[in-house]
């Protein structure tokens, strides 16, 4: 389980090992800074795995299971994208001291945090053979479409969708075409609540 | 400035030094004959740069820049003549001289063949006479053209003074270059923060551990025997002079000068900006050395805290008042979003937060817009929350739960940018926001009451690399007070509504103790 002092000791150590790279270059501190980020990573992604197993969250595990996805946007954790993409709808109670958009969503901002690891992760999803769904959930296009404008800027983004498009074919293409419709509408925060809200009931 | 970085001074250097031997021309006359080996060193020079094709001298292009150095004549009969391409003007210790508007802007392999002579004051021998070269007037046409011009004495002839400083911005920066010591300048704060964490602000403290707001000044040696000295002084803005960067030993002052024999130069010393300059480069730092100096300049960046809304208001009306109609659109868009400050009504677009809108105001006037000067925004935040259900004990949520740093200068609040402004206003002011609370409105299961206490300290740091400060580390310094706030939420379930949302347990018109945004630090306590 990482906690913030584990994180603290991990920032800790690659300080660390910047300090000691100046004066004498030590490839195996490298080595270990990035085991270290990995073993943290690995188990934070189990510990929000059981959090999300729960068929209801207590407020408590809420806060937790937000503080524990930022983590995985702080780390750049490329290993999380999947999980994030595929929770990416997951509402927390959204806990701000410092304001930030959807942070009762948590993911969103992780995955943003990560950048372009998360665009190549939510393109595999749009495979139905890699995604459980044979189409995907509108509620979600709308929230990667978010995700990819922030990490790419509108017009790199549009491009990938496309270019990706352009390549599938079966289900695989209508996900991609659905994402880009949803892509062009160029949401703000506001519609996309209004959005998800709508879809729920 | 040093004189002699120019590409264009080595021509300007070894031209005086050839024309020292000294031939003889009329004062005032424009000469077409030249001794021979006078004239064929000045147009090989032309010509060699531009048949080797030198990529610093194919062309010589000196449009918008100036050259400024020192000239001592060996005899007071020396005098100096120029040959030029167009536009040039000179003067000689800040008088006019005849010398302008040769040529207009000609594409001309070779310099006009115009030897002019300048004229000059009755040199006095041995004197430093303070000569600038202007060139912002020229044209430079194309490839071709060759904007320079060479000075250069006859005579008797006489030498070259160098003396020269070069200063650095704060936070270990970059050298400023020679052309801008004195247009642009230096930057660094204002040195009113406290580094050290010692209650003490750095401008009144000695030996502090970690400073990184002087500015380095290196000082060069001039020509001339070791026992003389060379002095530095301020001669105007709040700055003075340490034997290190972390402020141990003060430069000793002589008159107000730092003296030093030049058997200790070349030297380098720190100067740190005790207060905020009133102007850009406000400061003026001068080396003088038996009259010849060199001059930089320096600003001190401080920033003023301007005020913060938090009463609860329409973000129309609020946006109305003239202290807040140049909110910048970035962080404008989160009170727009949540349609004022205050006490924000609770649904799903706004969550449950209280909305505070805070002001800040870059000095001096003008250093928005200089080069590499970066503002963040940034805070540092204590908070706790506790949950309760109707008779039951009220539970500490842990991560919720944020202490103040101990460091001074930390951050714990500051993971994104998106909260502030992106770039100063016209006016020169930069916003940030914060909505403290929940996002999400709906109260979960086994939740009947919530409270949560918070305290924030909002101050702004700077960097003077380009890069813009993000992120809980320490980076760049902190550049203003500490604006000190406060957020209180009380929040239960709301029976009524059949939303299945909080509201708040004293309304959403008056601020109370338990449900408030404002001023001031209150204490975070236990639940109740």
């Amino acid at each position: 389980m990482i906690n913030r002092l584990t994180l603290i000791l991990f920032t800790g150590a690659l300080l660390s090992f910047q300090c000691t790279a100046q004066s004498k270059p030590n490839g195996s501190a490298i080595q270990i800074a990035y085991e270290q980020q990995n073993k943290a990573v690995t188990e934070t992604i189990d510990e929000c795995k059981r959090l999300l197993a729960k068929d209801k969250l207590t407020f408590s595990d809420s806060v937790k299971l937000e503080s524990r996805i930022s983590l995985f946007g702080l780390l750049r954790a490329e290993q999380a994208t999947s999980l994030l993409v595929q929770n990416v709808t997951r509402r927390t109670v959204g806990l701000m001291l410092e304001a930030r958009a959807f942070a009762d969503f948590p993911s969103v901002d992780a995955l943003i945090q990560i950048g372009n690891p998360s665009v190549h992760e939510i393109l595999r999803r749009m495979k139905p053979q890699i995604s459980t769904a044979t189409e995907y959930p509108e509620r979600d296009l709308h929230l990667f479409a978010y995700v990819i404008r922030q990490v790419d800027g509108d017009e790199v983004g549009l491009f990938r969708l496309e270019l990706e498009a352009k390549r599938a074919t079966g289900t695989h293409k209508l996900n991609l075409l659905n994402l880009i419709d949803i892509y062009k509408l160029n949401e703000t925060e506001a519609q996309i609540r209004v959005a998800l809200t709508a879809e729920e009931k | 400035m040093n004189l002699f970085k120019n590409p264009l001074t080595h021509v300007f250097a070894a031209i005086i030094m050839a024309g020292s031997t000294g031939f003889a021309l009329p004062l005032g006359g424009v000469i077409t004959n030249m001794p021979s080996a006078n004239e064929t060193t000045v147009r090989t020079e032309a010509e060699r740069q531009m048949k080797d094709k030198d990529t610093r001298f194919k062309s010589v292009k000196v449009e918008n820049d100036v050259f400024d150095g020192y000239f001592i004549p060996a005899s007071a009969s020396t005098r100096l003549a120029v040959v030029s391409d167009d536009g040039v003007t000179i003067t000689i210790d800040g008088a006019a001289t005849n010398v302008t508007n040769f040529g207009a802007g000609q594409s001309d392999k070779n310099i006009d063949q115009v030897f002019k002579v300048v004229s000059t004051p009755t040199f006095v021998v041995g004197r430093a006479y303070r000569i600038k070269v202007d060139y912002s007037n020229t044209i430079h046409t194309d490839d071709n053209d060759f904007d320079g011009m060479t000075l250069f004495a006859f005579n008797g002839g006489g030498r070259t003074q160098e003396v020269n400083m070069i200063i650095s911005r704060g936070q270990d920066g970059y050298a400023v270059p020679d052309d801008e010591e004195e247009t642009i300048g230096a930057f660094t704060v204002a040195n009113r923060n406290n580094t050290d964490n010692d209650g003490t602000p750095d401008n009144s403290d000695n030996n502090v551990p970690g400073e990184k707001d002087l500015m380095k000044l290196e000082i060069s040696r001039p020509a001339g025997p070791a026992t003389d000295k060379a002095s530095v002084k301020v001669t105007s803005g709040s700055a003075r002079f340490w034997e290190s960067s972390t402020k141990v030993n003060p430069v000793p002052l002589v008159n107000g000068a730092a003296e030093f024999t030049l058997s200790n130069l070349p030297k380098t010393i720190y100067v740190e900006t005790t207060a905020t300059s009133p102007s850009l480069r406000s400061i003026s730092i001068e080396l003088d050395y038996k009259g010849s100096k060199d001059t930089v300049k320096a600003t001190g960046v401080w920033v003023q805290f301007s005020g913060a809304a938090h009463d609860t208001k329409d973000a129309a009306s609020l946006f109305a008042d003239p202290v807040w109609s140049d909110t910048t659109a970035q962080p404008r868009d989160w009170i727009d979003g949540r349609g004022g400050t205050g006490l924000r009504p609770i649904n799903t677009t706004n969550g449950v937060v209280n909305a505070i809108l805070i002001k800040f105001t870059l000095l001096p006037s003008g250093v928005a817009g200089s080069q590499n000067v970066s503002f963040d925004i940034t805070r540092q935040a204590e908070g706790r929350m506790w949950t309760q259900v109707e008779g039951g004990t009220p539970t500490l949520i842990p991560e919720a739960t944020r202490t103040f740093p101990n460091s001074n200068e930390q951050p714990n609040d500051a993971i994104h940018n998106d909260d502030e402004s992106v770039s100063p206003s016209a006016q020169g002011n930069i916003y940030s926001i914060d909505i403290p609370g929940l996002q999400n409105p709906q109260v979960p299961d086994g939740v009947d009451i919530l409270t949560f206490r918070a305290n924030f300290k909002e101050y702004v740091r700077v960097t003077f690399n380009g890069i813009r400060p993000l992120g809980n580390s320490v980076i760049g310094s902190r550049c203003s007070d500490k604006y000190l706030w406060h957020v209180a939420h009380k929040l239960e379930f709301d029976a009524g509504a059949f939303t299945g949302n909080f509201r708040r347990t004293t309304g959403d018109t008056t601020e109370t103790p338990d449900n408030s945004i404002g001023d001031d630090h209150i204490v975070i306590g236990g639940p109740n």
